[in-house]
């Protein structure tokens, strides 16, 4: 298997513990299957992945963040928040 | 008062005509979530109800939203240790809409972290629990969403769909889901996972249900720009021309194919032209092509996770790198394992084997289904391929789960609408079919699914 779990961490920058390495290997195993299907598809010929000339461009115009509501909105909400139950 | 069985629709008439109050509603509602949570864990966040007045379409009725979907001043977890306490200072621009038409929040349900699953067992808040029967799974990764809708604890609710995750778990726990066309409704406010696949979807317990919500929160949006505005009109139908692809029926469970061929029978009974299709030639590359996609979309979406723009500060001594890698420790293992995923098919040498060839795939996936839809209403196949499994079986074989979405991405895959609703029942499950229509057209497929649910009548117990 080319998929070292120590090689990927590192390439993703995560932290792998003791108890969740078995359990990610055994996922990292079975993507890995799905991904090597691949390898046995001819590509097609044509390269039509990108959208023709003209379908990129946008019409919405950007808008602004009102900064002030962003601000109050924590102030108001502490309390209500805090009524979930914690992660466990 | 006991509103069990109760649709949105009749309730919103039983308001209308002065017989229910929303007042009353939302306290039933919310006093029966409190109580059915504790066992099915279907919200991370609930909310006391707040005066509301009968207003706008929705009549200050209170919905419940998947916890991926960002809500003014409530907290939105995507059930992730990384954002257990993360406060989204603007509201979802679905979410604006309903509050426009006046809805309000009755909480944030559960759902697999950062919408990464099937089964609805990927949370850090805990597995949710099917109302059907608890030690079985809900499917996700919409998971409490569903419960909450299947359990009366909301009339109605949103979630969101990459891959099936709002088809799975409605049929799982039989009630309705629907998955819009990519763009017709802003996913602006949704946390992106895989933006090219990802919409914003609905749960209800009708179809009719469903319908109503989505002319209220469908429509181009300048904050996205994929969005569209998809012909929002009521199609007129009279005998609906379905295709069958047998080659999807084949990959499902003996119990599974059995009610589905029923259901076929009932249709063609009531007049729908059935024709089948012996397969679909990419029906094997589907799934690998999806989780490609996904997975390099999630490396680079969820890379704004190091405790530094998004995620909670950690301590190190170390170097950047440390620092980044601690911060990341608080995804969980699913979370992980397909960032890690996404990071190897990314990398130099891969992009190319891996990551092109899934996009060429999905731009012929796309080109065939639209070739073979072109003569008919819909496709219909069923939804899940299996019925729900006991919670912890796909901990230890993650390649159940993976394998349980082959008959919902190819929906996510072509941008096309597709609608699941329960047309079975196995024991005490229910067993979902799925009808898929053309981009866009998505009017025409509600219509054929609202004459399919009024044919097959699988219902749970209660009103309707």
């Amino acid at each position: 298997m080319r998929y070292s779990i120590n090689k990927l961490s590192k390439l993703s920058m995560l932290k792998i513990s003791k108890e969740e390495e078995k359990m990610i290997a055994k996922k990292v195993q079975a993507l890995g299957e799905l991904l090597e299907k691949l390898d046995t598809v001819e590509p097609p010929k044509e390269a039509f992945v990108l959208a023709p000339e003209g379908e990129h461009k946008r019409d919405d115009v950007p808008v602004q963040f009102d900064s002030d509501d962003i601000i109050k909105v924590f102030n108001n909400v502490k309390e209500r928040y805090l009524k979930g139950p914690k992660t466990l | 008062m006991n509103l069990e069985g109760y649709t949105l629709q009749l309730i919103l008439k039983e308001i209308e005509n002065g017989s229910l109050s929303p007042e009353d509603i939302n306290e039933f509602y919310y006093k029966r979530s409190v109580d059915l949570n504790r066992v099915l864990n279907a919200y991370i966040t609930l909310l006391e109800p707040e005066k509301s007045r009968a207003e706008g379409d929705l009549k200050g009725i209170a919905i419940a939203i998947k916890d991926n979907i960002s809500t003014k001043g409530v907290r939105t977890t995507c059930a992730s240790k990384m954002l257990e306490n993360y406060i989204p200072p603007y509201d979802a621009t679905a979410v604006s809409s309903l509050k426009k038409h006046g809805g309000s929040l009755l909480g944030k349900t559960n759902m697999d972290e950062f919408a990464m699953g099937s089964s609805g067992e990927n949370s850090a808040f805990g597995p949710t629990r099917n109302p059907l029967n608890r030690e079985y799974v809900t499917g996700g990764s919409s998971s409490g969403s569903a419960a909450a809708v299947a359990a009366d604890m909301a009339p109605i609710a949103l979630g969101s769909d990459t891959g099936g995750s709002v088809r799975a778990p409605a049929s799982f726990t039989g009630i309705v889901g629907f998955k819009p066309s990519y763009g017709a409704i802003s996913r602006y406010g949704l946390i992106a996972y895989a933006n090219s696949l990802e919409v914003i979807g609905i749960l209800g317990k009708s179809v009719d249900d469903v319908n109503i919500l989505f002319k209220m929160i469908a429509g181009k949006d300048p904050m996205d720009s994929t969005s569209v505005n998809v012909e929002l009109k009521e199609k007129n139908i009279s005998k609906p021309k379905i295709l069958v692809i047998k080659s999807f029926v084949e990959l499902s469970a003996d119990e599974v194919k059995k009610e589905f061929y029923s259901s076929i029978g009932k249709l063609e009974s009531a007049g729908f032209e059935i024709n089948y299709a012996d397969k679909f030639s990419l029906t094997d590359y589907m799934l690998s092509a999806y989780y490609t996609i996904a997975c390099a979309e999630a490396s680079t979406n969820l890379s704004r996770y190091d405790g530094i723009r998004y995620g909670p500060k950690v301590e190190s001594a170390g170097n950047w790198r440390d620092y980044i890698s601690r911060a990341r420790s608080f995804f969980g293992p699913e979370v992980k394992a397909r960032i890690m995923m996404g990071t190897f098919i990314l990398s130099a040498g891969y992009y190319e084997t891996y990551y092109l060839r899934a996009l060429q795939l999905r731009k012929i996936i796309k080109q065939e289904f639209e070739k073979i839809i072109s003569n008919y209403d819909a496709v219909y196949v069923p939804t899940m391929p299996v019925l729900p499994w006991r919670i912890g079986n796909a901990i230890e074989d993650p390649k159940i789960a993976y394998a349980a979405d082959v008959l919902t991405v190819l929906p996510n895959l072509t941008g096309s609408p597709a609608i699941s609703l329960p047309v079975g029942k196995v024991r005490e499950f229910f067993v979902g079919g799925q009808f898929i229509g053309l981009k866009n057209e998505d009017m025409k497929l509600l219509k054929v699914a609202e004459i399919a649910e009024k044919v097959l009548q699988v219902k749970r117990s209660g009103r309707n």
